[in-house]
């Protein structure tokens, strides 16, 4: 009967590992958390936790160290890594019980499709620069012309 | 006063001496050192950064020299103070714009400003070597400061590396004035691989005369239009429209001669010496800066392909056709990559004039490679 009794409690006790959430990938997280889905490339955790509680986890985690940057989302917080972990990123989502953590794994798709977002940024930067340049350019030009004219007027 | 004390006073004597503390490592530092300093001496390779650089690694890495430390009462050695104050506080990228604006004549770029899109295209190859690090085990800050070599714009790759991988300063600056200064023998057969003999010898018509007023407009114009699209490069972009708008001004003489030339010369010496007295032998000696080499030829050949693919993009939707040749000039090693447009298609007509076109390109290029950094630090932080 002790055994048993024993052997309840433990598995009791041993009940809650099964709802925390596992490392992925080396990305930190929170203890006590509900694993809500988990595929090779991203894994989503539910927590009671406040939001603020989860921002203060991983400052602390990241304390020191200048390969994070947090995004400020509004009702949430994206969490970058630059460095070469195989985990990128983790979004801390604030919802009506607390939070959901989703840690994303590393991938070229995001690494290139951002550079190619880049790439086409500096183009809109220099035609922004090019469209008032062309309308100076015409402008000018009519002035010009209209100086030549009155020139060979005169 | 015993032998015991004469051999001490000999043996503490010769203890400070840096010569029982050589090492191979040095000795190869000091040939890489000479190699930099005979590009910049009997080749003439870009001797303005590449003799301050190779002497400041030269002398970097000597046994015991009081020159990148701290001084027992906590003051910044000599170089360390240059190091500190013009690099890590970034001043000295800045202020080198700021002289390279009061020296440039955006003339031909605002007689021509289609040319902007040529600047940003060639501004590929710093996206590709980026991607290209990644796979190589680079962090992201490093990739970025490695990728920006090919804007081929000293001050810029300077700024952007000690924004996000300080570490990698010497090598990163090294690279890139070295490739800049072998434009010449790079981007040539590039260029004629990418295109034909029709299009090599397009000729372009004459730019149109430009303004004093569109010049003075100019650096104004384009403060408002970058900044606010690129904050983060502020400080380069600024300073750099800065110069110009003394320049074009034409009021303040003084202070555009100051800038361009005593000011510009005496940061450059600092910038030199501090680059390269961050290559000591035990920064240098590892297979980051030797990859580093190897990106920067491939960041600067995928930049001329990326410069002159666009221009024959653009061919297809106008009608009045770009020579291909100007296409590479959006490296912005100024004015270098222009004289080679020019040079190139002088082969193929020696009526082309091609140099003033290229200007374009050229100066665009600046602003892309600028554009491109703003960006990476946006991304990347700081």
């Amino acid at each position: 009967m002790k055994k048993l009794i024993y052997m309840l409690v433990a598995l009791f006790l041993l009940s809650p590992m099964a709802a925390m959430a596992e490392d992925f990938l080396g990305a930190p997280l929170p203890p006590g958390g509900n694993v809500v889905s988990k595929t090779d490339a991203k894994m989503e955790v539910a927590y009671t936790m406040t939001y603020a509680d989860a921002i203060a986890f991983y400052k602390e985690q990241f304390k020191g160290s200048k390969d994070y940057a947090f995004r400020d989302r509004g009702d949430a917080t994206y969490i970058e890594e630059y460095s070469n972990k195989p985990w990128h990123s983790v979004l801390i989502t604030k919802t009506g019980e607390g939070v959901t953590i989703t840690a994303s794994k590393d991938s070229y798709t995001w690494i290139a499709g951002t550079l190619a977002l880049r790439f086409f940024a500096v183009f809109l930067v220099l035609i922004a620069l090019y469209i008032p340049l062309q309308i100076l350019s015409v402008v000018m030009g009519k002035i010009q012309a209209k100086k030549a004219a009155a020139k060979a007027a005169a | 006063m015993s032998a015991y004390d004469v051999y001490e006073m000999f043996k503490g004597t010769i203890d400070t001496m840096g010569i029982l503390s050589i090492s191979w490592q040095m000795l190869l530092m000091w040939a890489i050192a000479g190699f930099f300093m005979y590009l910049a001496i009997v080749k003439n390779f870009e001797p303005l950064l590449l003799l301050p650089i190779g002497f400041g690694i030269f002398i970097v890495n000597f046994p015991m020299v009081p020159l990148m430390g701290y001084t027992s009462a906590g003051h910044p050695e000599l170089i360390k103070f240059f190091y500190h104050y013009g690099l890590e506080w970034e001043i000295i990228p800045c202020v080198i714009f700021l002289g390279l604006g009061a020296l440039t004549d955006f003339g031909p770029l605002i007689a021509n400003p289609k040319m902007l899109l040529v600047g940003a295209g060639a501004q590929l190859g710093v996206f590709v070597t980026f991607t290209g690090c990644v796979m190589a085990g680079f962090t992201l800050k490093e990739a970025a400061s490695v990728g920006i070599i090919g804007g081929a714009d000293g001050p810029t790759t300077i700024y952007l590396t000690q924004k996000l991988a300080p570490e990698l300063l010497g090598a990163n600056a090294l690279a890139a004035y070295s490739y800049m200064a072998m434009v010449p023998l790079i981007q040539p057969p590039i260029m004629k691989l990418m295109t034909s003999n029709a299009e090599r010898t397009i000729k372009m018509r004459q730019l149109r005369a430009v303004s004093q007023t569109e010049k003075i407009f100019y650096p104004l114009v384009s403060t408002v239009v970058i900044i606010l699209l690129v904050p983060a490069v502020a400080p380069l972009m600024g300073m750099f429209m800065l110069g110009n708008l003394f320049k074009e001004s034409g009021v303040v003489a003084r202070l555009t001669e100051t800038s361009g030339n005593a000011l510009m010369n005496i940061v450059t010496i600092f910038l030199g010496v501090s680059v390269g007295a961050t290559m000591h032998w035990s920064a240098f000696l590892s297979p980051k800066p030797l990859f580093i080499f190897s990106l920067g030829m491939v960041d600067f050949v995928v930049c001329t392909i990326g410069g002159v693919a666009t221009v024959k993009l653009m061919n297809l939707f106008l009608k009045e056709k770009i020579n291909p040749l100007i296409g590479n000039a959006g490296v912005s090693a100024v004015p270098m990559a222009a004289r080679v447009s020019h040079t190139v298609g002088q082969q193929y007509d020696k009526k082309n004039y091609l140099l003033m076109h290229a200007m374009g390109p050229n100066l665009a290029g600046v602003m892309g490679s600028a554009a491109a950094a703003g960006l990476f630090i946006a991304m990347f932080g700081g």
